[in-house]
């Protein structure tokens, strides 16, 4: 049975519905980690046709995974409750397809970084972004640790080191002495008890929808977990993530200012810049990784493909990155 | 010896030029993407080929961050992992050797950057 037949059936069964039709089902190439499918769901109840367009994300069958699926859509799901702009999640299982999945309601927009920072479409609610994003972010910090977000992973900030310096340790192909630095100057500035929030931790251009308007939906969850707050607000204005405009520091698009008085009308807490600069080193060491990854993904492959060999040279923007913060660390 | 002409770079930049204006406008999609990173890609080689590391980073530098003693008789990939272990038990944190030691690797973060990426 084919894709389609299969999410029919299943539609049919959550919805109690008397038919489903399935329409324009289509993957979307975005993300290695993940598989999205787009599709359109009618299904007919009580006489009457309901037509949904719903996006599916499902695991891979081989590959790495920072959390599952079902703690996933745990959280979009509390994300939703406290009015976050996130997609209207729909259902979940591990086990009706042959991989852990969830589908939600699809939200329409743009999260291609470069078309967002220079389409004209885009110019008139631009120079909002940054003061919305501070906003959305404060209320993203302040969803309550509840008990039945226990999952959530609470890595210390030395466990998050040594779990990114591993990584690196098992993936890299030659010597970095940057990084080796970097993960140094990480253990012996340890910020000395920060807040504890719920974090997005993945916070940044190409996981935000934008339309016209603005914010439409904040995406990807997976590895949403506990932090110093100032961790997300490092991510936005990580320098790798402003695309071709490196001089608008947060996402390519806004200024600090506007950003943070943002963060604080949403209630969200006080700013440091040492421990964004502090968390800017982690999150450039964990991309760093990536190109790493990417690199040797190209060297594995018998017709490695040339986007991983141009992501690999991409280390030494990191590096170049990573000196820049090391400099300014006292 | 000497090669005849054209020299590798110049086979190279007009390899990358006719991927990036001839071949890649007259492809779509995925193809001319493809296109395109091969030229960037070929890019990349002839600036590591055309820039000197050393007009960045002095390597006499190195030996000197490791002293002329643990250097001795090391090839540079040693002398890094070498560098690369001290840094980890903490012999730059700070002072004049982190001082040393920035000024060698903004030499070599530059140079990097100057070859994978210059408009960074």
């Amino acid at each position: 049975m084919d894709l389609a037949e299969r999410l029919t059936q299943l539609i049919r069964e959550w919805e109690d519905a008397e038919s489903v039709e399935i329409r324009d089902i289509e993957r979307v190439t975005t993300g290695a980690s993940r598989q999205t499918w787009l599709f359109k769901a009618l299904a007919r109840k009580h006489g009457r046709t309901v037509e949904r367009p719903m996006v599916l994300r499902k695991d891979p069958k081989v590959g790495l995974s920072y959390s599952g699926r079902a703690e996933e859509f745990a959280v979009i799901r509390k994300a939703f409750e406290h009015g976050i702009p996130v997609p209207r999640p729909l259902y979940q299982s591990d086990d009706a397809l042959d991989t852990p999945f969830f589908i939600m309601e699809r939200v329409f927009g743009e999260t291609y970084p470069k078309r967002l920072l220079n389409d004209e479409k885009y110019a008139k609610t631009r120079s909002h972004w940054a003061a919305e994003l501070g906003t959305i972010l404060a209320r993203i910090h302040r969803i309550p640790l509840t008990e039945d977000l226990g999952f959530l992973k609470r890595p210390s900030a030395l466990e998050q080191i040594e779990r990114n310096e591993n990584i690196w340790r098992a993936m890299k192909l030659n010597e970095s002495m940057v990084l080796e630095y970097s993960f140094r100057c990480l253990k012996t500035h340890i910020p000395k008890n920060p807040p504890t929030c719920f974090i997005h931790a993945d916070f940044r251009m190409g996981n935000i929808l934008f339309d016209e308007s603005g914010v439409k939906a904040i995406l990807d969850w997976e590895l949403a977990q506990t932090g110093d707050p100032m961790y997300d607000i490092a991510v936005i204005c990580m320098k790798s993530w402003r695309f071709d405009k490196p001089e608008n520091r947060v996402g390519g698009f806004g200024n600090e200012e506007d950003f943070f008085r943002g963060y604080e009308e949403g209630g969200g807490f006080p700013i440091d810049r040492d421990r964004i600069r502090y968390w800017e080193i982690l999150a450039n060491c964990f991309w760093a990784t990536v190109t790493v990854a990417q690199s040797r993904y190209f060297l594995d492959q018998p017709k490695g493909d040339l986007e991983y060999a141009k992501l690999g040279r991409r280390t030494s923007e990191c590096e170049a990155e990573l000196f820049e913060l090391l400099k300014q660390v006292k | 010896m000497s090669m005849n002409r054209p020299s590798r770079e110049e086979i190279l930049k007009a390899v990358s030029d006719y991927l990036k204006d001839e071949l890649a406008p007259a492809l779509t999609g995925r193809q001319r993407f493809q296109a395109l990173i091969a030229a960037s890609l070929l890019e990349i080689v002839l600036r590591e080929l055309t820039l000197d590391p050393h007009a960045f980073c002095d390597p006499d530098d190195l030996d000197r961050l490791l002293g002329p003693e643990a250097a001795h008789g090391r090839s540079p990939e040693e002398k890094e992992t070498l560098l690369c272990e001290k840094i980890r038990q903490g012999a730059f944190d700070e002072g004049p050797l982190r001082d040393k030691l920035f000024h060698y690797l903004a030499g070599e973060v530059r140079y990097k950057i100057q070859v994978d990426n210059p408009k960074w």
